[in-house]
């Protein structure tokens, strides 16, 4: 039986990485995190394809955290493809980016985004944000796919 | 028996008679004339003027419809003839159109050309008779107006491009900064003395006042790119509403707001709460030392019909001899550890004032508060 994966991270900035990883292991909200750097990573994980070729698709995160600005595959496009496709169109994406133009706001959320949260360049205050938004995807929410 | 004034039959019975009335009639009139034999179509009389719009010497010219049907641009060709075809089957149907010309230099003239068809008793277009308008000048400015609004909307987009860069690539380094500094005094606690967690300190203040800028920045920068769409609004309600809006975030403090009836104002919601909000934001904190935190909101009228508004409080006020780099970006009167600040939130406010037509000023003294201003046009006007 595998462990269910709960969060993945698709986050190219590795100090940000960093960061969002430290906040979310501080309270225990860490352990079964896949962390990828590019949008075309994030794309072949869930999908198992390319490099992730294999895995077992049945064993879906969570919640996914996605930043907009990626290298390979931007942010946008990754979402439009997750919600293109039948099996991942419920799976809960939290935006989680740098970026408060309007614009991005909009189009996320058109795209059928969950969340959008704008990283506090404060660390107090970006610590608090990234485990407030892992203790509701991952204990107070109800996710809308059961495991089989 | 004719009611028209009896100066004008008579000079329409003159020039009837007369020669040298139609002559000065169209020696005067700045548009060329043509009078075009349609059962001969090559024969056609054009006036002077007719020539000297398109530069060419009239008396080089002959009167026949080929001298001009060369000068005249292709696809305006086209459409004239087609035009001139349909206004002689239906004389309800106008011959009026815009069409461009070579001039004699190469360069284009834009003539309004327009005429009517004389008939005869079975109704058949016989001759024609028609002017041409030089409306190169205004062609020109608008496409001159059109060109200069293509670019000014690509410099727009440049900016916002811009804007959009800085607003996401800028943040991220200062998260860095600011979050490794807070690791390093989380995880090395045991190695740091306390100056080596206070400079820690100072660099995460650094970073979050960096981030503060930009922020105000870009507030600042999207302010100079958004329409102006003026509605109607009730700047009372407004005041109010920013007001309980700040005080709520400062629950602890004692204030007292004396808001008096204030007039509608004309000019984009956004922007006027915007300018509220600083104008009240600065009074909440200017006055954050006193036991009660006394603001005053109040209206006058002014000259033809404009409105004076103004927020009053019994702060720290400021040096009136300082009162010119009030409204400067990034100037500040007061220092970052009395009062914390970017110095944008006045050029704001008078960048606001400005788009709406206003004007804004400040009377104050030291330790016994200030008084911000800014008067609005007359809403009607």
């Amino acid at each position: 039986m595998s462990t269910q994966l709960e969060i993945l991270l698709v986050e190219d900035n590795p100090a940000d990485a960093e960061l969002t990883m430290r906040a979310l292991k501080k309270r225990h909200l860490a352990n079964h995190l896949v962390h990828v750097t590019d949008g075309q990573a994030a794309l072949d994980f869930i999908f198992g394809h390319g490099a992730h070729a294999g895995r077992d698709v049945h064993n879906q995160p969570k919640v996914v955290l996605l930043d907009l600005k990626l290298p390979k595959v931007d942010g946008i496009e990754v979402l439009r493809q997750l919600r293109a496709e039948k099996s991942t169109k419920l799976l809960p994406v939290v935006v989680l980016t740098s970026s408060r133009e309007d614009r991005d706001v909009v189009e996320t959320y058109q795209l059928g985004a969950n969340s959008y949260i704008v990283k506090p360049v404060d660390f107090d205050n970006f610590s608090e944000a990234v485990s407030s938004l892992g203790m509701y995807w991952l204990l107070l929410n109800e996710p809308p796919l059961r495991k089989p | 028996m004719s009611t028209e004034h009896y100066l004008k039959n008579e000079l329409y019975g003159r020039a009837a008679r007369d020669s040298a009335i139609f002559d000065l009639l169209q020696s005067a009139c700045t548009d060329g004339i043509w009078y075009w034999d349609l059962e001969k179509p090559e024969h056609q009389w054009m006036s002077p003027r007719f020539w000297e719009l398109l530069g060419y010497d009239p008396a080089s010219r002959q009167h026949r419809t080929s001298e001009w049907q060369g000068l005249m641009q292709r696809d305006d060709l086209h459409m004239v003839l087609e035009n001139f075809d349909q206004h002689c089957a239906d004389p309800n149907r106008p011959f009026d159109q815009y069409v461009r010309y070579t001039h004699q230099d190469g360069s284009t003239v834009w003539l309004r050309c327009r005429g009517v068809a004389i008939r005869d008793a079975a109704g058949r277009p016989i001759r024609m008779l028609g002017t041409h308008t030089d409306v190169t000048a205004l062609k020109q400015a608008e496409e001159d107006s059109q060109r200069l609004a293509t670019q000014l909307a690509a410099a727009n987009r440049e900016l916002e491009a811009f804007s959009y860069s800085v607003s996401h690539d800028l943040r991220a380094p200062l998260r860095a900064v600011d979050g490794f500094s807070q690791m390093l005094v989380e995880d090395c606690a045991g190695q740091l003395d306390d100056d080596g967690r206070r400079m820690l300190g100072l660099i995460r203040e650094g970073a979050q006042r960096m981030s503060r800028l930009i922020d105000d920045l870009l507030a600042f920068s999207r302010l100079g790119r958004q329409q102006i769409e003026p509605v109607a609004i009730d700047m009372h309600a407004l005041a109010r509403e920013v007001f309980d809006e700040l005080a709520a975030r400062e629950p602890g403090r004692e204030l007292r707001l004396d808001l008096q009836p204030l007039p509608p104002a004309r000019g984009t919601p956004a922007m006027l709460r915007q300018l509220w909000a600083n104008l009240i934001g600065n009074a909440l904190k200017f006055t954050k030392g006193r036991a009660v935190g006394e603001i005053g909101i109040a209206a006058r009228e002014g000259e033809d019909g404009a409105q004076i508004y103004s927020v009053k409080d019994n702060g720290a006020g400021f040096d009136m001899r300082h009162a010119g780099r009030l409204f400067g970006m990034f100037q500040r009167l007061h220092s970052e550890e009395d009062f914390p600040g970017t110095g944008v939130g006045l050029a704001l406010v008078q960048r606001i004032v400005q788009r709406h037509a206003g004007l804004v000023w400040a009377e104050a003294e030291v330790g016994r508060g200030a008084t911000f201003f800014f008067m609005l046009p007359n809403p009607k006007s």
